[in-house]
C-alpha cells in the first residue's frame, strides 16, 4: 500500500516538473496556438503586406495568424463590447490612438514583455500616444506625420517656393488664387470623425506657443495666441485662399478636391504621397507632380507637426498572449518594415500591398528607402522629431468632439474668441465632473 | 387541469425569448440610468445616484440642442413626406399600366442602404463636384455657389430632404393602395353633384384616408425619431451641432464617452418621448369612428 501512495506521489511529481519545464519553455507550447489579428477594413496596403508575410512567420514559429477585419466605424464599438465580455474573439487588435485612452482598461501593458529599449526604435511622439499612466499598452507601427504636400508644376509656373512659414503660405497663396483658377490650399473644417478638423488647427495653435491644456488640464487655448492662431487658421477660408465648401469638407473630400486638381496645396498625412501621384486614383495634371515639405511655422517660431497613430495593441483578456507578442515582436524587426516598403517601392508586390509606412527611426533616415521614396522618410523623420500630439486623457474623446464642433462653428462665421471662450467653459466642466 | 397549464407551457419560449431580448435589457439599462458609471474608469457599474442623470440632462446645453434639432427635423420631416407621399398617391393612384411600372420604380429609394443615402448626397451635395449643386446651379444660377451643408439651415433642409426622399416611397405605396381601395361610387355621385377636383379631394378622399393618414403619421414620426444612419453619413451633426439630433447624442455619449448612465437616461427620455407622440396619436386613432 505504502509503495504503491509512493509511486503515485513520484508520478505526480514528475508530472509536475513536467508541466514546470513546459511553462518555462514558450516555443513548444505555442507552435499549436493561433493568434488572431484585428484590422480595420479598407483594403489598407500596409495591413495586407502583415498579413500576407504572416506565413513567413508561420513558418518560423509554428505559430497560426488570422487576420480578421473590422469597419473603421464599428472599431471602438467592437473593442469595448470585446473588452467588457472579457472574452476577446482578437489577440490583437489596430485602433486609432484617440481610442487608446477610453480603452486602455481591456489592453494588456506592454511593458511586461519588453524592456525600455525596446521601445527607443520609435520616435518619442508616437510612444507617448501609446502611453497612458506611464504604461506602454501598445506599438505604434502605423503612424502618420503631417506635411505639405503642393504642386510643384504651378509652383514652378508661378516661380514661387514652397513655404516654410505660415505668412509665406498667405503670400504665395494670394498669387496662386491670383494667377490661376485653383483655391491655393483645401483645409477641412467638417466636425466630427474622430476630431479630423483638429489636427492642422493644432499645428498653428502649438506652432504660436499656445496650448490646449497646461500641466494641470486646465483649457487654455482661448489665450491670445490660441485666438491669433485660430483667426489665421480660419483666415484660409475667410481670406479666399481655400474653396467655400472647405466648411463642410471632412479630410477624404479635401483630399479628393486636391487630387482632383482643384487647389495647389494640401496638409495632411503623409502616407496619401503614393496615392497623390497615382494613376488610378489622381487627375492627370496631378499624378507626379505632388512634391512635399515640412509643415510651415510662425514667423520665428517653432517648428511642430502634429503626429496621428495606429498602433497595434494585445487584447488584455486575450488567451495567447505569448503567442501573440511574439507576433508583435516579429512584426516590429526593423527589417521587416524596411522590407515591406522596399518591396512596395520597387513594384514587387501586389498593389494592394503597396505601403509606405515606416516609423522607426533607422528607417526614416536610411539612404536606401529615402531615395527610393524622393525623400519622403526624411521629411516624415522631421516631422516625427518636431512633432506634438494630444492629450493622452480619457475626456480627450468628449474634449476632441466640443473643439471640433467650435472648428466648424467658428468656418462658419462664428466669432473666434468666444467660441473658444465657449468650448474652454465647456471643457472646465467636463474635466471638474 | 392539464390544458389551463398546457397554454402557458406553450408559451413559456416565447416569453422567455421576450424576456431576454426586449424586457431583461429595457430594465437593465433603466438600471444604469439611475447610476454613475463611467465605462473609460470601471468595468462595474457605479453608485445609485437616482435620477441625477436625468436632471443632468435638463441643465445640460446639449440636450437642449438636440432636443431642439430632433423636433424641427421631425415635424418637417412627417409633414413633408405626408404631404408629398399624398400628393405622389393621387398621381399614381389611377388603373394604368405605365403607371403600375412607375409605382414599381418608386420603391428604389426606399429599397437602399439609409447609411448609402446619406453618403450618396454628401457626394452630390458637394459644392465643387456634386451634381445636386451643378443641376441647381444650372436652373438658379444665384443658388451656385451654396454650400449645402455648409451652414446650419440649409443643412437641416438637406437633412429634411433626405430623409423625405428616403421614405415618401414607402409612405406612397401606402396612401395608393388606400386610395386606390376607396369606394368609386362616392366619386361617381360626386362628380354628378358637380364637385370639382380640390372639392373631391378635400371633402372625400382625405376624410376617407384619414386613419392611413394616422398610421403613416405614427410611423412616420417613430422613423424620423430613430432616425440616425444618413445623419452620420450626410452632416455628422455639424455644422458645429447643428444637426445633432437626440438619437445621435445618445450614441455619442454612451459609445464614444462611454458615459453609461447618462447615456441610457438619454436615451430612455427619447423612448419616452416616442411613446408619448405614439400615444397621442393612438388616441386620436382610437376615438370615434377613425378606426372603422
Amino acid at each position: 500500500m505504502k509503495k504503491s501512495i509512493l509511486a503515485i506521489m513520484l508520478i505526480g511529481f514528475i508530472a509536475v516538473l513536467a508541466a514546470c519545464n513546459n511553462g518555462s519553455d514558450g516555443g513548444a507550447d505555442l507552435e499549436d496556438q493561433t493568434v488572431t489579428v484585428a484590422v480595420t477594413e479598407g483594403n489598407i496596403g500596409q495591413f495586407n503586406a502583415w498579413e500576407a508575410r504572416s506565413e513567413q512567420f508561420t513558418e518560423e514559429t509554428g505559430i497560426e495568424v488570422e487576420f480578421i477585419g473590422i469597419p473603421y466605424d464599428n472599431l471602438l464599438d467592437r473593442i469595448t463590447a470585446e473588452g467588457i465580455s472579457g472574452d476577446a474573439s482578437f489577440d490583437v487588435v489596430t485602433h486609432l490612438d484617440v481610442m487608446g485612452p477610453s480603452i486602455s482598461q481591456f489592453l494588456e501593458p506592454l511593458n511586461n514583455y519588453a524592456d525600455d529599449d525596446f521601445f527607443d526604435r520609435f520616435p518619442e511622439s508616437i510612444v507617448e500616444l501609446s502611453t497612458y499612466d506611464d504604461k506602454i499598452y501598445s506599438l505604434p507601427l502605423r503612424a502618420n506625420a503631417q506635411v505639405l504636400f503642393y504642386r510643384e508644376d504651378v509652383f514652378e509656373d508661378l516661380g514661387l517656393e514652397p513655404p516654410t512659414t505660415w505668412e509665406e503660405l498667405e503670400e504665395v497663396g494670394e498669387t496662386i488664387t491670383a494667377e490661376t483658377d485653383k483655391s491655393a490650399i483645401t483645409p477641412y473644417y467638417q466636425a466630427g470623425n474622430n476630431g479630423q478638423n483638429l489636427a492642422i488647427w493644432a499645428t498653428y495653435l502649438w506652432g504660436n506657443g499656445a496650448e490646449i491644456l497646461d500641466e494641470n488640464n486646465n483649457p487654455v487655448f482661448n489665450t491670445s495666441e490660441g485666438v491669433e492662431a485660430t483667426e489665421k487658421y480660419i483666415g484660409l477660408l475667410t481670406e479666399g485662399l481655400a474653396p467655400e465648401g472647405a466648411v463642410s469638407f471632412a479630410e477624404q473630400e479635401s483630399r479628393t478636391h486636391f487630387k482632383q486638381g482643384r487647389s495647389a496645396m494640401w496638409i495632411g498625412w503623409w502616407w496619401v504621397y503614393s496615392d497623390f501621384n497615382a494613376s488610378d486614383s489622381s487627375a492627370e495634371e496631378v499624378q507626379g507632380n505632388v512634391g512635399f515639405t515640412t509643415v510651415p511655422t510662425w514667423e520665428g517660431g517653432e517648428q511642430v507637426a502634429s503626429v496621428s497613430t495606429f498602433p497595434l495593441a494585445m487584447m488584455e483578456s486575450s488567451k495567447n498572449k505569448e503567442a501573440a507578442w511574439e507576433f508583435m515582436e516579429w512584426l516590429s524587426n526593423p527589417e521587416s518594415e524596411k522590407s515591406i516598403v522596399m518591396d512596395s517601392l520597387n513594384e514587387e508586390v501586389p498593389a494592394d500591398q503597396f505601403s509606405t509606412d515606416i516609423v522607426q527611426l533607422e528607417n526614416l533616415r536610411d539612404e536606401e528607402l529615402n531615395e527610393l521614396g524622393d525623400g519622403l522618410f526624411n521629411i516624415g523623420g522631421d516631422s516625427f522629431e518636431n512633432a506634438r500630439t494630444f492629450p493622452t486623457i480619457p475626456q480627450w474623446p468628449q474634449i476632441s468632439d466640443i473643439l471640433s464642433r467650435a472648428i466648424s462653428n467658428m468656418a462658419t462665421g462664428e466669432d473666434v474668441q468666444s467660441e473658444l471662450d465657449a468650448a474652454a467653459a465647456e471643457v472646465e466642466q467636463l474635466l471638474q465632473e | 387541469m392539464e390544458n389551463r397549464f398546457f397554454k402557458y407551457i406553450l408559451l413559456a419560449p416565447a416569453l422567455l425569448i421576450m424576456g431576454a431580448i426586449t424586457i431583461f435589457p429595457l430594465a437593465r439599462s433603466l438600471w444604469i440610468s439611475l447610476h454613475e458609471w463611467n465605462l473609460t474608469e470601471s468595468l462595474e457599474i457605479g453608485s445609485f445616484i437616482g435620477f441625477d442623470n436625468y436632471v443632468r440632462a435638463f441643465s445640460d446645453a446639449n440636450f437642449w440642442n438636440s432636443a431642439w434639432v430632433t423636433l424641427i427635423f421631425t415635424v418637417a420631416t412627417v409633414v413633408a413626406t405626408i404631404v408629398c407621399a399624398i400628393l405622389v398617391a393621387l398621381l399614381l393612384s389611377k388603373e394604368k399600366p405605365y403607371i403600375s411600372y412607375l409605382r414599381a420604380v418608386l420603391i428604389i429609394p426606399f429599397a437602399l442602404s439609409p447609411a448609402l443615402v446619406g453618403y450618396s448626397w454628401r457626394f452630390m451635395l458637394n459644392p465643387d463636384y456634386g451634381v445636386f449643386s451643378a443641376i441647381i446651379g444650372f436652373f438658379i444660377p444665384p443658388l451656385a455657389d451654396v454650400v449645402w451643408l455648409g451652414n446650419a439651415v440649409t443643412a437641416m433642409i438637406a437633412l429634411i430632404s433626405v430623409a423625405v426622399w428616403i421614405w415618401l416611397p414607402f409612405m406612397s405605396l401606402m396612401f395608393i393602395s388606400g386610395i386606390m381601395g376607396l369606394p368609386k361610387e362616392v366619386y361617381e355621385a360626386a362628380k354628378m353633384d358637380g364637385a370639382n377636383g380640390f372639392q373631391t379631394f378635400f371633402r372625400i378622399t382625405l376624410p376617407m384616408i384619414q386613419p392611413i393618414v394616422l398610421i403613416a403619421t405614427i410611423l412616420m414620426t417613430m422613423f424620423a425619431l430613430k432616425q440616425f444612419d444618413p445623419i452620420v453619413t450626410l452632416t455628422s451633426g455639424g455644422p458645429g451641432n447643428s444637426t445633432e439630433v437626440l438619437n445621435f447624442l445618445v450614441y455619442n455619449t454612451s459609445f464614444r464617452y462611454f458615459d453609461m448612465g447618462y447615456g441610457a437616461a438619454l436615451g430612455y427620455i427619447l423612448a419616452i418621448i416616442t411613446v408619448a407622440f405614439v400615444l397621442v396619436y393612438m388616441r386620436k386613432l382610437v376615438k370615434g369612428d377613425d378606426w372603422n
